[in-house]
């Protein structure tokens, strides 16, 4: 058999293993590790893009990555791929990798050493301790956003760290944080092999997370009945697979979940027994309102939703009241299951914390909770959201683990397991990411006291909302640093006045946490291009530079270096020099330390070597009396999740109301902060598409990707398109109250927008939508609104180019 | 010339499920492997992975496929762009 011969087999035996699901068949497909025949080494890792956290094995012959496939082990992905993560292994090979540090001098930026940049961010940091933050994101790898929280939290002093995350997931965990006291998903992706309803909530995930929805469709051609409702506010892929698509007015979803839970109650069909026994009533004060928000009995609660009847909802929401009255007769059969999933629709909303809660509220009180196939999920768009940055806890609120800075006792705590003196951690919390930016593009003497920030794998400014007031304007003042670390060159990069080269993916240890609450964990594989480096080691490398420089707060208690760590003789590794940093595994010693942490809120992980074995575990893990370590698929529930004691059905242990119930929302209909006008007539949306991964940094770079989808749209009504007299392929201007973008027009394109909406996908630096997007944000979660805004539509000017 | 297997969620009626079946036969880019309830294996070799990826796309298209997965994809013989360009 020659080596074509050779792959062709391993091809068809990944494929057929797929198709029969046989342990037989996985089990010939190629094992981990080397290879005699063809020379390749395979190693396991989850997929660098999306929060799905399908598992690959990457192939590496001669240090260099040459074939992925999907694990056949893996649970998330059951041994498929999306064409993104089919492409995962080009990622790290674009052709222009960012190689050296470069800073920048007389505007331009030129390379520099190491040793220079940590000096140059050192100086920035010593000089005004107050005025850094630190800016991550929901690719940070566990260890890196843990080290980021220690070097912040217990090195500076402060509470400047956000993460990215916060524009994409913060009101699903404001949404989980008010129903039912602590962070993430009680369900898990086991719901789409066994629900007979899918509900996507504003989501697409035949495009945004293909693999699981896969694991649905397949039910379908496997014969068996599934239903599907897309509720939107444009057609997508999705649509076309649902049985009933319900298309609302921009924002009006709150309307829908407040007139389902209506019906419930008026025809009686809610689960009284759950209710009366495992739920409690909120709703926002009048005054002042908190995610706490006030309690209240069922009576006061059905009172105001009373008032949601069909015929209003179909009012606010131009959903026909027919379609109301089916959805809420689906919620009303528990003979169904009833799997919901949601994810920047629901979240990237200005009432994002309302809807959220409100969806939880119509599980809860319809009954269908707890069980397999019946539950609510929040879905996220990047690989460790959650497992760094809602877990570890990457935001100016939080500490690791799910504790919160607002309260003594957590910051006593982590001040004893970091070992620094009392009150070292700040009761302070710091500025959130649009209040973060707002501030950094504000003089020092009109309330801009952040004047430096670090950015590290992520891409403001191409992501930040209404950009030229919240990104730009910081490149135009005096004293204002911006450093970022990154793979390649982007929107962000150019406007830094320092970047750093960083290593990605399987060129670095790393561990991510999907949005099942499943922690994953890989090993270095190939060695990233030029002095690219470790963005973890990046951090330890600037906290050392500060120790050595005598900044106090880098020692702890007994004046060692706060990232101290030791070989297996008891003798300190010098983690800070990169010729040093793997003599020992960095992320082990750093994820054994978090773990410490993550017992107070439930979220209790394994010890490491655990994750190196499996395909992910999700937590809480807890060993059992044989010594192993179990995974809990769904929490609150007796039998599946550790902490509910046998007899107790159903215990949420964490309720904000202290008495193990979760709480059913009211939360009241209201406005957008903008709407469509005379001036400004059309809705504008703004998302993702299947071939590109956020903004486009890594996807741009894969030539397939690329060529499959080259540049950003604006989708359009035929009908709209007509009376302005714009063609196919046309220039059009879209125009909001803050900028404007000239951008090819799609009539009839893969989405469609209705009547009066228009839809442009972020991906594409060179067409940046976030020009003309609002800055408006949730009052409670903080995140912005990237889903609405007004804007006025025509053909561009003559001269005008994209 | 890359090598890639996939599974094809293939369509429920047995007319439209026939038809993809045919169509990929006749397709001398693709390795028709096991079909198993309404799963069907295929292995693609096109002359590059862009290419192989059209195919898919087109597979993709048929009437009833509801999706085609990926599964494994070998690109030795493919030589992306090496060459680094300047950084900024």
């Amino acid at each position: 058999m020659d080596r074509r011969d050779f792959l062709r087999q391993m091809a068809m035996t990944a494929a057929s293993a797929a198709v029969t699901g046989s342990v037989e068949a996985q089990r010939s497909v190629v094992p981990l590790g080397s290879s005699p025949r063809d020379g390749v080494t395979w190693n396991k890792a989850p997929c660098r893009f999306c929060g799905t956290g399908c598992h690959v094995q990457v192939g590496v012959r001669q240090g260099r990555i040459v074939a992925i496939q999907a694990d056949p082990q893996a649970e998330v992905n059951k041994g498929h791929l999306c064409v993104k993560g089919y492409h995962v292994g080009l990622a790290p090979y674009g052709p222009d990798r960012l190689t050296r540090p470069l800073l920048r001098r007389n505007g331009e930026l030129v390379p520099i050493s190491w040793d220079q940049a940590l000096d140059v961010i050192a100086e920035r940091i010593q000089r005004n301790p107050a005025g850094f933050a630190l800016y991550g994101s929901g690719q940070w790898t566990i260890p890196e956003g843990y080290a980021g929280t220690k070097f912040v939290k217990a090195g500076l002093g402060t509470n400047n760290i956000e993460a990215n995350a916060r524009l994409c997931m913060a009101s699903a965990v404001t949404g989980f944080l008010a129903t039912y006291g602590v962070d993430e998903p009680a369900s898990c992706f086991d719901d789409l092999d066994r629900c007979d309803v899918m509900i996507c909530w504003g989501n697409n995930p035949a495009e945004m997370h293909p693999v699981l929805f896969s694991r649905f469709l397949d039910r379908r051609s496997r014969g068996e009945r599934t239903t599907l409702v897309d509720i939107g506010t444009r057609r997508t892929r999705t649509t076309g697979f649902a049985d009933h698509y319900l298309e609302f007015k921009p924002h009006t979803d709150t309307a829908i979940a407040l007139g389902v839970m209506a019906l419930l109650v008026r025809e009686g069909t809610y689960d009284r027994r759950f209710v009366e026994n495992h739920c409690a009533f909120r709703a926002p004060q009048a005054d002042s309102p908190t995610l706490q928000g006030e309690a209240i009995d069922f009576e006061a609660w059905k009172a105001r939703v009373a008032e949601y009847t069909p015929e209003r909802v179909q009012e606010i929401s131009g959903v026909p009241a027919r379609e109301i009255r089916r959805l809420a007769e689906l919620f009303g059969n528990r003979d169904l299951r009833i799997a919901s999933f949601w994810c920047m629709g629901m979240n990237q909303h200005t009432a994002g914390t309302a809807i959220n809660s409100l969806v939880h509220g119509v599980h809860l009180l319809s009954g269908h909770w707890g069980r397999e196939g019946d539950g609510p999920s929040s879905l996220t768009g990047q690989p460790s959201a959650c497992g760094t940055v809602r877990e570890v806890g990457t935001l100016v609120h939080l500490l690791p683990g799910g504790t919160l800075v607002a309260k003594p006792e957590h910051r006593a705590a982590a001040e004893r397991r970091w070992n620094v003196p009392a009150g070292r951690i700040s009761d302070r919390i710091g500025p959130h990411t649009v209040e973060m930016f707002r501030r950094f593009c504000l003089p020092a003497d009109q309330g801009g006291d952040i004047d430096t920030i670090w950015v590290q794998v992520t891409n403001p400014g191409q992501t930040m909302p209404n950009a030229t007031e919240y990104f730009d304007r910081s490149r135009e003042l005096e004293g204002k640093f911006l450093i970022v670390s990154d793979v390649y060159p982007t929107l962000t990069t150019r406007a830094a006045d320092l970047v750093l080269p960083s290593a990605m993916w399987v060129e670095k240890n790393g561990m991510f946490g999907n949005s099942e609450r499943r922690t994953q964990q890989w090993f270095k594989m190939i060695e990233p291009p030029g002095e690219a480096r470790d963005d973890c080691w990046q951090i330890l490398a600037v906290a050392r530079r500060l120790f050595d420089r005598g900044f106090e707060t880098m020692r702890d208690a007994d004046g060692k270096f706060l990232f101290h760590m030791e070989d297996e003789r008891g003798r300190e590794v010098p983690t800070w020099d990169f010729r040093r940093y793997y003599d020992i595994n960095v992320d082990e010693r750093l994820f054994e330390e978090y773990r410490g942490f993550s017992t107070t809120k439930h979220k209790n992980l394994a010890p490491y070597g655990e994750y190196v074995r499996a395909r992910g575990l999700r937590w809480p893990v807890v060993e059992t009396d044989d010594g192993t370590w179990r995974e809990t698929r769904y929490r609150f529930v007796e039998g599946e999740d550790p902490f509910v004691p046998q007899g107790d059905g159903f215990q949420f242990y964490h309720s904000t109301s202290e008495d193990d119930r979760a709480q059913i929302w009211f939360h009241p209909y209201t406005p957008p902060p903008e709407v469509p006008d005379e001036e400004y007539p059309f809705w504008l949306c703004t998302g993702r598409v299947l071939e590109h991964w956020h903004s486009g940094t890594m996807t741009m770079r894969i030539p397939p990707l690329r060529r499959a989808m080259p540049q950003a749209y604006v989708e359009l009504h035929r009908d709209d398109a007509r009376r302005l007299g714009i063609a196919q392929g046309d220039l059009v201007r879209i125009e909001s109250r803050r900028g404007h973008l000239d951008i090819t027009a799609w009539i009839d394109g893969r989405g469609q927008p209705p009547r009066g909406s228009v839809f442009v996908p972020f991906f594409d630096e060179r067409l940046r939508i976030n020009l003309v997007t609002l800055h408006e944000y949730d009052p409670f979660s903080k995140q912005p609104d990237y889903k609405k805004c007004a804007v006025r539509i025509r053909r561009a000017p003559r001269g005008a180019s994209t | 010339m890359p090598i890639t297997g996939a599974v094809v969620l293939l369509p429920a009626t047995p007319q439209e499920r026939q038809a993809v079946v045919t169509r990929l036969s006749r397709d001398s880019r693709v390795l028709l492997g096991p079909e198993m309830g309404g799963r069907l294996a295929i292995v693609v070799e096109a002359p590059s992975t862009h290419e192989g990826q059209e195919l898919l796309k087109s597979v993709q298209a048929m009437t009833g496929v509801g999706a085609v997965l990926p599964v494994f994809h070998d690109f030795s013989d493919e030589h992306p762009e090496v060459e680094p360009r300047s950084e900024e």
